[in-house]
């Protein structure tokens, strides 16, 4: 129950509407995922329903957080002629803008226009800011080490802290025992503890109304305190997130510890001699809609070189069947590797496609699952493995020993030494880390009493829809390579942000292999036929996986392949080598190798793979910027430079709309909020990125922190995002969203899916529509419709 | 900022690194085939030297070669790796040195170099006050150090260590005087190992990128323990000395361990760790066992730079819940019988012999918990705990045994590896080296108790204070800060009033 008793001179009810702005604050905090199922997020993800221009002031105030890059950053880009004034002058009519004066910002002639920034504080930040002191850090630091106590984790000797109580009982219960902030100087912390409300909400109310907050400012400085602990924040938020609820939950108890422990410090502390220092906060901010402008030429200039890259529509297809059809991941890494392979032999076809192949799996590993999908799905079915899972007695014996009293002493003194070896093993790149081996694992595929496997009826379903969103009906090749893909790196903690995120970071063997043992499946292909897919008898599927990190790619269960195929795959085999090769010579390049001979290149990004010091084993989805739903004639040929995600998409194998909602609604949101992790990691790897790795700290397999410990960190680190000389690698572009299909055809699932258009009229991607019969791309202008402005070469 | 990719000479410096570790090696193999002590003007070779300047050598160039790529790209990378080698260097010569002005030379550049380091990341505030707390404590370990070197030249009128050992129980010199030398080098030990009260500073240093952590953890943590070795003969010659390393030791030890218990993130449980196993070291010390804190200290080593380099993997396997009190009770003391029998036969086996000393009889007790926590650890495990039972009994009971034989055995290795070092005076016995064998046998018998009934004590409310207590490492680190900004702001207003 609420407990205000300061008089209140609204008309309305009070308790709803503060509900309500927790409710709100509490939204605007995106999920995140723990390590091993560390998949993007859009950082953004509370804003998608809110102008990025808006969201990015909002940020600004409250997180002192930049969504866009600085006006320096364009003036540089602007000066090596990342964009031209033609770029300039059609964003400056758009807006409404004087060209010359956009101009005149770019060349330094003026200054750059300023706002005022809405400084809302915290407490602890408006005390440290008159008395020189350091509350809000300590504040800070504490709030966080008890999130991460209370958070179950490793199987440690101490009982869990939450049980049923909450996060907010908790903490209560264990804050009024603590005495450290009590030493550093805020007197009477543990009866100021003592005395709080028992409920979170309650206290909420409670420190708001002693603290005064003005209702106008509520949300701001609600919003502000959620900001400092914006990692945990996030990790709370995931709970609530994937029930899509509205109700906080346990980020409302964070909220209540964390405007607590804030309350606090006016409260306890004494400090009289005032020190006022130089505001750590910004006075102005560098007005964000003039930087959104210059945004948008820059992508203007990029969508332009895209552009021309693409080739006009085929005049006929050719309806030849080609020997091979590879379908790889629309992740950006598989498009130079398509390009190379298509290069070895006309005969070979490729094809883009979201790589779980529309196969929603709970993978079941000795009775633990984990989810091989994107995010935004439900694993649809249960496939487990029968192989009985490697003991791990002797292993989980010596690391209890580590910890045990005596037995930790023993233990160094009989098994030290053995690291000796060890640490000459790791450091000549000899050792490497076991890793399950999901491309020999047997699958159970028969289905179970326990709910795993496949119904007959199941895998009839399955193997339709892939054909189906494919685009798959009547041309198929003599083999048809599932490629799903993987990186490969040592000593990782964000190992699974180089695998695949449509399998929810993992690799993607485990899908392919499923994927394809349905295709072939004797009963369903029987049966495809009559769902109209006309899969010729000789065709076969294999499943294989391509190794970002080494671009090769690696066949499964080839000891099934009928004698007839065999020659067939010794061929793909070799071609898939030799466009290898090529992909590597020509990555290399990004990674910072000098020119080498091509064998040893080999061996040296295999070395850089099993370095357990490497902190750029694969440059993963940087640079990435574009989302192309085409067909694959239409970018045939093109050096996208493995910017672009490619997804296949013919416009008249889809009469009713249903794939293109699909590819709108699913793989294009995935992209994009890869595509804004890296955006939003690079312009401000300090909130949205996780920092240097030199300092990551691991918290279980949570999450990392820095250093000492503080907040928990989000996004990717700085060396995924920045090169080695500190410059940007990744170049901040939003997602350019281009399909091939008439604009009505676009137009029209718009119209039917709000999120999709949010996420498009309110600029967090800029969707392109491609005349299937022509050349010419037509940009949808955010809250205007088509425009007729961009006309391709 | 731009950008300084490692260049030749931080490539050169590599090279020099991994030249000292063949150095050292080379000096091990011949050391072993002739263990003949030698010595050139302030440095002694010998089987210790050589064994431990191995260590430290190894760690320091696997820490550079994992810093080379690792820090690939961080601005100031250059001085980082410059700095690496040079603290690196500085540690190494610490062993050898026997020349007491050399040794105190070394001993400060070590500390020099490693506040380098530790500051590395300037615009991390964070870095500065544990960084800050470690250079004021290391401070007071050198004076007590200078000061020991003082009375050693004006006492016994030589700067040489051999030649004061060899003169240290001379008459001549004023009395009180050795044990005041022992005591102000335990003294100058306690404060470079971490020990209580001076441990605070060590899980605070994180601030550091990783390699540091690891060459700090693994080869400058050590140097108090080098230093007790250079005075071993003198030490064993003054209990209480010796009586006050073996208490301080439990101490840390314990303190360290339950501390470590609490810890969220894995580098600080790391910290903690090593805080609690040079807390078992310095207790080493104080049994007067110098061959086992040797093997402690090297195997240690090479564990704790692994630990901390390889922080980046995630767990393998999911964490196994603690068993209840009653059954662990009963499987710790299972073991710790049967360990009994097995320690016997290993004594037997490998000639090792723990009624010797008090000391010796402590850490053969200390081995026996040991396997009584072994026998708990793998009817924790899911393949043991509920069932195959039968099979779970063998590996336990084969384990007891090789783990008796394996540890008595390389405590009678090293102390006959090691014996041509000092000869076999060192030997501690009487009611002081009873007394200070009786103190860890009593304190990790409690720690065994205290950890088996854990699951269920943290359940009560006063078992939740003790984990809030337990997690900040009973506020000690708090109130040492505290003391630290009130000298360093002093410090700070006097320098500017002087400007």
């Amino acid at each position: 129950m609420l407990n205000l008793n300061r008089s209140v001179e609204l008309e309305y009810d009070t308790e709803y509407i503060l509900r309500d702005e927790v409710v709100e604050v509490c939204r605007q905090i995106p999920p995140l995922w723990d390590l091993s199922n560390y998949v993007a997020v859009n950082p953004f993800l509370g804003f998608v329903s809110r102008p990025l221009a808006e969201a990015a002031r909002e940020i600004d105030d409250g997180l002192d957080a930049q969504i866009l890059p600085d006006v320096a950053y364009y003036r540089n880009k602007w000066r090596d002629g990342a964009f031209s004034r033609e770029d300039l002058a059609h964003v400056a009519e758009r807006a409404g803008q004087n060209i010359d004066f956009l101009e005149a910002i770019l060349n330094g002639d003026v200054a750059i226009p300023l706002r005022p920034a809405n400084e809302v504080m915290t407490c602890a930040e408006d005390h440290d800011r008159h008395y020189g002191t350091e509350w809000n850090e300590k504040i800070i630091r504490h709030v966080t080490l008890w999130c991460a106590v209370q958070i179950p984790q490793d199987g440690s000797q101490w009982s869990d802290f939450v049980t049923d109580r909450g996060l907010y009982a908790a903490w209560r219960e264990a804050a009024k025992e603590d005495r450290s902030l009590e030493i550093a100087g805020l007197r009477g912390w543990r009866s100021w503890v003592r005395d709080l409300p028992e409920d979170a909400e309650a206290a909420i109310a409670t420190m708001l109304d002693r603290l005064s907050i003005p209702y106008a400012e509520r949300k701001a400085y609600l919003y502000r305190l959620l900001g400092g602990v914006f990692g945990w924040a996030s990790y709370l938020r995931r709970g609530s997130w994937e029930l899509g609820s509205d109700e906080p939950g346990m980020l409302g108890d964070l909220l209540a510890i964390r405007i607590c422990a804030d309350a606090a410090v006016p409260h306890l502390t004494h400090d009289s001699v005032q020190i006022p220092v130089r505001s750590a906060m910004h006075a102005a901010v560098e007005d964000e809609s003039l930087r959104f402008l210059f945004q948008e030429a820059l992508e203007d200039a990029y969508f332009k070189r895209v552009s021309d890259q693409l080739a006009p529509p085929p005049a006929k297809t050719t309806g030849e069947r080609p020997d091979v059809q590879a379908i790889f991941c629309i992740d950006v890494r598989s498009e130079p590797l398509r390009r190379h392979l298509e290069a070895q032999s006309p005969k070979i076809q490729t094809l883009g496609f979201a790589g779980f192949f529309a196969v929603s799996l709970d993978w079941q590993v000795d009775g633990k699952g984990s989810a091989r999908c994107p995010v935004l799905l439900k694993p649809a079915v249960n496939i487990q493995t029968p192989e009985p899972p490697a003991k791990g007695a002797g292993k989980s014996t010596l690391k209890q020993m580590q910890m045990a009293p005596a037995a930790a002493f023993t233990f160094v003194e009989t098994a030290g030494l053995a690291y000796g070896v060890g640490l000459v093993g790791d450091a000549l790149n000899q050792f490497t880390t076991p890793r399950a081996d999901e491309g020999h694992m047997v699958i159970e595929l028969e289905p179970r009493d326990h709910g795993t496997g496949m119904t007959p009826e199941v895998r009839l379903n399955t193997a339709a829809g892939i054909l189906k969103n494919m685009g798959l009906r009547d041309t198929f090749g003599r083999l048809v390579l599932l490629c799903g893909h993987e990186g490969r790196s040592e000593n990782n903690s964000h190992a699974a942000g180089l695998d695949c995120g449509a399998c929810g970071g993992h690799g993607g063997a485990i899908n392919a292999r499923v994927a394809a043992a349905v295709l072939n499946d004797p009963a369903v292909r029987a049966q495809l036929p009559a769902q109209g897919f006309q899969v010729p008898t000789d065709t076969y599927f294999v499943p294989g996986l391509h190794d970002t990190s080494v671009d090769e790619v690696t066949l499964f269960d080839t000891d099934t392949i009928p004698e007839s195929h065999r020659d067939d795959v010794t061929q793909l085999q070799r071609w898939l080598a030799q466009a290898g090769v090529q992909v590597r010579a020509e990555r290399s390049m990004a990674l910072g190798i000098e020119k080498q001979p091509q064998g040893f290149l080999d061996k040296l990004l295999r070395r850089r793979a099993q370095d357990w010091s490497e902190v750029r084993p694969e440059w993963a989805l940087a640079r990435n910027a574009a989302f192309i739903a085409a067909r694959r004639e239409r970018t045939y040929g093109a050096n996208l430079e493995g910017r672009s995600f490619l997804h296949e998409y013919d416009w008249k194998t889809d009469p009713d709309n249903s794939i293109l909602t699909l590819i709108l609604s699913a793989p294009m949101v995935v992209a994009s909020w890869i595509n804004l992790q890296y955006f939003a990691s690079t312009v401000d790897n300090n909130t949205f990125g996780c920092g240097t790795k030199a300092l990551h700290n691991r918290v279980g397999s949570l999450g990392v922190v820095l250093g000492n410990g503080g907040d928990l960190r989000t996004g990717l680190a700085l060396q995924s995002v920045h090169a080695p000389d500190g410059s940007w690698f990744h170049e901040p572009l939003r997602l350019q969203v281009i399909v091939e299909a008439p604009q009505e055809r676009i137009e029209a699932v718009l119209t039917a899916n709000p999120d999709v258009r949010h996420l498009i009229d309110n600029d967090w991607v800029r969707l392109f529509a491609l005349d299937p019969e022509s050349n010419m791309s037509t940009r949808w202008m955010p809250g205007q419709g088509w425009e007729h402005k961009i006309p391709a070469t | 900022m731009h950008y300084e990719k490692a260049g030749r000479v931080e490539h050169a410096l590599l090279s020099f690194l991994c030249g000292l570790f063949g150095l050292s090696a080379i000096l091990l193999v011949w050391q072993i085939i002739a263990p003949q002590p030698f010595s050139i003007p302030g440095i002694t070779i010998d089987r210790l030297s050589a064994s431990i300047t191995l260590l430290v050598a190894g760690v320091g160039a696997v820490s550079y070669r994992f810093a080379l790529r690792y820090l690939d790209g961080e601005p100031r990378q250059r001085q980082f790796l410059r700095w690496l080698a040079f603290t690196v260097a500085a540690a190494y010569v610490l062993m050898p040195a026997t020349n007491l002005l050399l040794l105190f030379s070394v001993w400060l550049l070590t500390s020099f170099g490693l506040h380098q380091l530790l500051t590395f990341y300037r615009e991390r505030s964070e870095a500065f006050p544990p960084a800050r707390k470690k250079f004021l404590i290391s401070r007071l370990g050198d004076v007590a150090l200078l000061a020991a070197i003082g009375l050693i030249g004006l006492g016994w009128g030589t700067l040489d260590l051999n030649v004061f050992l060899s003169r240290v129980t001379e008459a001549g010199v004023w009395p009180f005087t050795p044990t005041v030398v022992a005591l102000l080098i335990v003294t100058a030990a306690l404060t470079k190992s971490a020990q209580f009260p001076f441990h605070s500073w060590l899980p605070e240093t994180m601030e550091a990128p990783t390699p540091v952590s690891a060459l700090m953890h693994a080869g400058i943590i050590n140097a108090g323990g080098v230093l007790l070795l250079h005075f071993a003969p003198l030490l064993v010659t003054v209990p209480v000395a010796l009586l006050l390393l073996a208490f301080v030791g439990t101490l840390t030890a314990m303190l360290g361990m339950v501390a470590m218990w609490a810890q969220t993130n894995i580098k600080r449980s790391l910290a903690w760790s090593t805080v609690s196993q040079m807390g078992f070291m310095m207790l080493q010390f104080g049994l007067a066992a110098f061959p086992a804190a040797i093997l402690h200290l090297l195997g240690h080593g090479c564990y704790k730079a692994w630990s901390f380099l390889r922080t980046g993997d995630l767990p393998k396997h999911s964490p196994v819940p603690p068993g209840s009190p009653a059954r662990s009770m009963m499987m710790g003391l299972f073991g710790t019988l049967l360990a009994i029998p097995a320690l016997w036969l290993a004594s037997m086996i490998t000639g090792f012999a723990p009624f010797q000393s008090p000391g010796k009889l402590a850490l053969t007790f200390i081995v026996a918990l040991a396997i009584g926590q072994m026998w708990i650890a793998i009817f924790r495990t899911p393949t043991y705990a509920n069932s195959n039972m039968l099979s779970g009994t063998a590996l336990a009971l084969i384990s007891t045994v090789i783990i008796a034989t394996f540890a008595v055995g390389l405590y009678q290795g090293a102390e006959i590896f090691f014996t041509p070092v000092w000869g076999d005076v060192l030997i501690a016995t009487g009611p002081i080296a009873w007394a200070a064998a009786i103190l860890p046998m009593v304190g990790f018998a409690f720690m065994v108790i205290l950890y088996i009934v854990l699951p269920t004590f943290s359940r009560t409310s006063m078992g939740r204070a003790f984990y809030v207590h337990a997690l900040h490492g009973f506020y000690f680190g708090a109130i040492a800060d505290l003391l630290v900004e009130r000298i360093w702001n002093n410090f700070a207003v006097r320098r500017v009033e002087h400007a």
